[in-house]
């Protein structure tokens, strides 16, 4: 034991410190990802981390494509078949956390929940594979004994992306009838790269089962709190101006210390509680009921009749100066550091909220979202006979989630009334300015809720039937599913523009019914050839937010009803031989009458408004390669490539509402999106793998090819009261053309050396991704839906703001250390 | 048992928080106040005809008199240092939240453009597109550069005159001239013709005055989507008049014009129909207490 100790504290303790260091850091000697989609994922957000790769068979129903896609660390943004996070499918123990009803997926719980012992399982069939796929894809982690280790570990890493330094302990074992797991994992540091950028998290993960003869009772239960200092989107011009392309507007120096003015903080726990059995020799029961409960934010400054702080902003750039001077000294100012106008100057906010006697001028206020969510699901399965099992599945979620605005931090200013900044100076409405009527003029102090206070109640009630059969060669499933789904607004706040109940109470319901259908085939010509079908059709509900015109404030709605509709095919021929494999296959998914709302700054009309798309259709199609081939025992080389392409295949219906009067003042318009890319996936992507793996030593090196990647397009740009303002051809190409990112490629190496002794296990795993530290690629880059107005009358330009961007990591480091006994 | 205790230290050892979110209480920063090498006569004297770049390292320090708060005054304020007024054409919104009424400012004038502009000195950057005037400096970043303002504050006294004694000197300044009464429902300027003995008369008649409801401009409504600027002309015992303008983007433009005799104080301007005052709020037109 002594000896075990003695290796384990000094490390822990060395490591430990650093961390504390590398926290205070002086902020010059850091060298030089609102929320989830402005973050570039790093490895430990990855479902799998690189070193269990290294051991973790080819195996199971997941396509050669998707086992070896697990292992790809691609540097750029990348969405499997070009669909939407929304589209995916995700279970724990049959409980679904996709995120698709209420929230976003909870990409934390989800890697909290990859972490632990539960074993992921793909479906079979050619379009299975892990999440981040069309809905043919479904990832399911369950809480299988059969599969746990006798296995204590202790880990320690080391990274320069966000969370510098990390531990993880876990444990896991079988004592007589029962299983069990448990492991919490520590990271934290402020990233290398990009400063105001850090993390400070722990996550948990712990399961019991208990075995009954043929009866099987499991718990479990993961949570991550985390706190994350967030990067934004940044325009070509401040990447610039910064002479660093990792350049982050979203933080200042307060008191001489970096302090980020963009921090997402969170903790919602999950709990299942799940059971299964045999009821007899051909009737399986399962079941499971969870709960998943609390509260995420993301905080972000405020201000009311004030300069914005944000430093980035349009009219704080050298491009919109109004003299060649004033743009010489605005460069100067960026050139020499001044961090007073690169960075958010809180000093700058402070100073003003000090000399203002009435209400603070700047505030910092969080966005919170308090979930409650329930889950019950039951399937029960009957082997009809030897070939074939029929099963039923019912599926239940409730999941309630209050989103309302917190103050945080009043920056020293005196308690502002809760009245709407927006409207605070309109001609026509700024007599309308309280967010609450019932509680007028309200002074709000840190942790009050104010702007706004609503609920939104989502329920879904599932019925899905199953067959399962094999006959020889075949194998076939088919499943259909019928679904309800509502939700409905319920506002705490009556806001005085939007009187009674167009703001307070409940708005009704909103009603889907949905029906999917899919088919999935495969034949196995023998051991090593197959052949794979699939084939879905259904329809789904709309997203919550689309139903409301402006969900924050009112009841209003839209009027969208109908559900999207998809239809997706997939298949391909797959090779599993002794030392190759390999496999090549097609999908297809066609998704209709998705519609979409943006809230922005109509700056034609010059009114806060909220945009609603009807009708959008997205077409993805493509073929995907994949090879592994095991040269010689200790040589193997893979590679995977995908060819396709993801476009709009529709004109979308737009209607444009007023946010203060709720009323549409454009209607029956058109959005010209047909044939744009949606950029939601390089078209174009190759991966190759060259490893050696010997006597508990194994290198990697890896290359990964991104081509074909555009700008996701926005859609007030083609719309015609937009691109009509153009005044010449080539302002006509700025508001039509889609901007083509460059092509991205990266070479990876990975290092790791294990040793075993007296029972116990080291490993060491170093890898480096991006070895030619290409510092130019873009992660991701979007459209943004303002249009600048410069001069006025008829010598007025118009021009679309720039595009934004978030560049990836160059050269990167991760390595860790694993002590299990 | 080695396990568990190997897990308990790794565990107490993860309790360490980071508070990377944490903050004090701010410090704030050393300031102090930029002391001028000039008074604002003094440069207004330089002054000639057109718009004059500043080559030398002149700096004017004063009390801000009037800010855009109420919106009246549009994307500049004005300081007074006692020799005389400068309005600053800083060109950003939302001014009076650092430009703060009766704030010590200093100006560092090298490089800016100065000129007399109807008879108001203004400072500014390059000339506007007219080029008659200095144009807006318009960024927060650069007027860090020119502008700075002080820990100081003092109320900046209006100048007290008469119609009669209004002259180009005071244009720029707070000025207040008590006595006034509201003489006609004017749109834009344009007057109805009649002789200043037949407005006296008009004016103080022996009973009781009565007007229309008067607002100082018209702001945006709904039956009005565009706002309107508006003079309103006040005349006093004498029948001197002097016009009061007010934008329709003004936070009191819809207000009604008090009725009666009133002190107006606001920031004296010089138009082409003659003087004008520019309120800096509704306060600043107070009935007369006699």
């Amino acid at each position: 034991m002594p000896l075990k100790l003695l290796l384990t504290l000094p490390i822990v303790f060395v490591l430990a410190g650093y961390g504390k260091l590398s926290a205070q850091h002086d902020p010059y000697e850091i060298l030089f990802n609102g929320t989830p989609a402005g973050e570039v994922p790093d490895r430990d957000d990855l479902p799998f981390t690189s070193e269990e790769l290294f051991f973790e068979p080819l195996s199971g129903d997941a396509s050669l494509f998707d086992r070896l896609m697990r292992g790809v660390y691609s540097p750029v943004r990348y969405s499997r078949g070009g669909t939407e996070a929304r589209f995916n499918s995700v279970t724990i123990m049959g409980i679904d956390v996709s995120g698709n009803l209420n929230t976003a997926a909870d990409y934390n719980l989800l890697s909290a929940a990859a972490r632990s012992q539960l074993a992921p399982l793909g479906e079979a069939g050619a379009g299975s594979f892990a999440a981040g796929s069309v809905p043919t894809g479904r990832m399911s982690y369950e809480f299988v004994p059969a599969v746990i280790r006798e296995r204590t570990s202790v880990a320690m890493f080391a990274t320069d992306r966000k969370g510098r330094l990390g531990l993880k302990a876990s444990t896991s074992g079988v004592a007589g009838r029962w299983s069990y797991m448990a492991d919490i994992y520590r990271r934290w540091g402020r990233d290398a790269t990009v400063e105001g950028v850090f993390t400070d998290r722990i996550a948990y993960s712990a399961g019991i089962s208990g075995s009954f003869g043929r009866h099987t009772v499991a718990v479990f239960s993961a949570g991550d709190r985390s706190e994350d200092g967030l990067r934004s989107y940044i325009t070509g011009e401040a990447a610039g101006l910064a002479g660093n392309r990792h350049y982050n507007p979203s933080w200042g120096y307060y008191n001489g210390r970096v302090r980020s003015g963009k921090v997402a903080a969170g903790f919602v726990p999950l709990t299942v509680l799940s059971y299964s059995g045999e009821m007899s020799g051909q009737v399986d029961l399962s079941a499971s009921v969870a709960y998943r409960g609390g509260e995420s934010a993301v905080s972000g400054l405020s201000w009311l009749d004030a300069a914005t702080p944000y430093p980035d902003y349009y009219r704080y750039m050298p491009s919109y100066a109004s003299s060649d001077m004033a743009e010489e000294i605005i460069r100067d100012k960026w050139a020499a550091g001044d961090m007073s106008v690169r960075q958010i100057d809180w000093d700058g906010m402070y100073g003003v909220n000090a000399l203002n006697s009435q209400t603070a001028v700047y505030t910092l206020s969080e966005r919170v979202e308090r979930t409650r969510e329930k889950q019950a699901t039951v399937s029960l399965t009957v082997k009809a006979d030897g070939n074939t099992t029929v099963g039923i599945n019912l599926h239940g979620i409730s999941d309630d989630v209050r989103r309302f605005r917190r103050m945080k931090d009043l920056l020293g200013g005196m308690a502002p009334e809760d009245i709407d900044q927006y409207l605070y100076e309109d001609e026509i409405y700024g007599d309308k300015v309280m967010n609450d009527v019932n509680t007028p003029y309200r002074k709000v102090n840190e942790g009050d809720t104010f702007g706004y206070d609503y609920d939104i109640f989502a329920r879904r009630f599932t019925g899905m039937a199953t067959v399962d059969h094999t006959s020889g060669a075949w194998k076939i499933y088919a499943a259909a599913s019928y679904g309800l789904t509502t939700f409905e607004r319920n506002g705490h706040f009556e806001k005085e523009i939007y009187p009674g109940a167009l703001s307070y109470g409940r708005s009704g319901r909103v009603r889907y019914e949905t029906f999917t259908g899919e088919v999935r085939l495969r034949y196995a010509f023998d051991a090593s050839h197959s052949l794979s079908a699939y084939g879905y059709g259904g329809t789904t509900p709309q997203q919550w937010a689309v139903h409301f015109i402006t969900p924050m404030y009112s009841n209003s709605r839209t009027g969208v009803s109908r559900p999207v509709t998809t239809v997706l095919a997939d298949g391909g021929y797959s090779y599993r031989g002794r030392i190759l494999s390999a496999s090549a296959s097609f999908f297809y998914s066609d998704s209709r009458n998705v519609a979409e709302t943006y809230g922005y700054w109509d700056d034609i009309a010059s009114v806060y408004s909220m945009m609603l798309l009807e009708g959008v259709r997205t077409l993805n199609r493509g073929i995907e390669l994949a090879a592994d081939y095991d040269i010689t025992p200790t040589w193997n080389l893979s590679a995977l490539f995908s060819a396709s392409g993801y476009k709009y295949a529709a004109d979308p219906q737009v209607t444009i509402f007023s946010e203060n009067t709720l009323e549409s003042y454009v209607s029956g318009a058109v959005s010209y999106l047909k044939g744009y890319r949606t950029g939601i996936s390089p078209e174009t992507f190759f991966n190759t793998r060259f490893k050696y793996s010997a006597g508990g030593f194994a290198a990697t090196l890896a290359a990964n090819y991104a081509g074909g990647r555009y700008v996701s397009p926005g859609p007030l740009r083609r719309m015609q009261r937009a691109y009509n303002l153009a005044s010449s051809a080539e302002g006509l190409d700025g508001f039509l053309a889609q901007e083509e990112l460059g092509d991205a490629f990266t070479i990876d190496l990975s290092l790791l050396k294990s040793f075993s002794f007296k029972g116990c296990s080291l490993s060491l795993f170093l890898t480096v991704n991006n070895l030619l530290d290409n510092n130019g690629i873009v992660y991701g880059a979007y459209e943004q839906l303002r249009i600048a107005r410069r001069g006025s009358g008829v010598n007025a330009t118009w021009t679309p703001f720039a595009n934004k961007y978030l560049y990836g990591y160059g050269r990167s480091y991760y390595f860790s250390i694993t002590f299990g006994f | 048992m080695d396990r568990f205790i190997c897990l308990i230290t790794v565990l107490t050892l993860l309790l360490y928080g980071c508070g990377y979110d944490k903050t004090g209480d701010w410090i704030a920063p050393q300031s102090g106040i930029l002391l001028p090498n000039a008074n604002i006569g003094t440069v207004r004297a330089m002054c000639g005809d057109g718009v004059m770049n500043v080559t030398d390292s002149i700096i004017v320090a004063g009390y801000i008199s009037a800010n855009d708060k109420s919106g009246n005054i549009y994307r500049s304020f004005f300081i007074e240092d006692g020799t005389g007024a400068m309005e600053i054409r800083a060109g950003m919104y939302s001014l009076h939240n650092t430009y703060i009424q009766g704030r010590y400012t200093a100006v560092k004038l090298y490089g800016l453009t100065v000129s007399l502009y109807n008879g108001t000195l203004q400072a500014g950057m390059s000339v506007n597109d007219y080029g008659n005037a200095p144009g807006y400096i318009d960024s927060w970043t650069v007027a860090g550069d020119y502008l700075v303002p002080g820990s100081e504050f003092n109320e900046v006294e209006p100048l007290p005159l008469t119609v009669p004694q209004l002259l180009p000197q005071y244009c720029g300044r707070l000025i207040t001239i008590p006595g006034l009464v509201l003489v006609e429902d004017e749109e834009s300027g344009e007057d109805d013709g009649q002789e200043e003995e037949d407005i006296a008369e008009r004016i103080y008649p022996a009973g009781d005055f009565i007007y229309p409801d008067v607002t100082w401009a018209y702001p945006r409504t709904e039956n009005n989507p565009v706002p309107q600027a508006a003079y309103r002309y006040f005349a006093d015992a004498q029948g001197n008049t002097v016009a009061v303008y007010t934008s329709g983007y003004a936070t009191f433009a819809g207000l009604t014009v008090p009725v009666g005799r009133v002190t107006v104080t606001g920031i004296l301007s010089l138009g082409t129909a003659g003087y004008y005052i520019r309120l800096r709020s509704a306060e600043d037109a107070v009935l007369d207490i006699n």
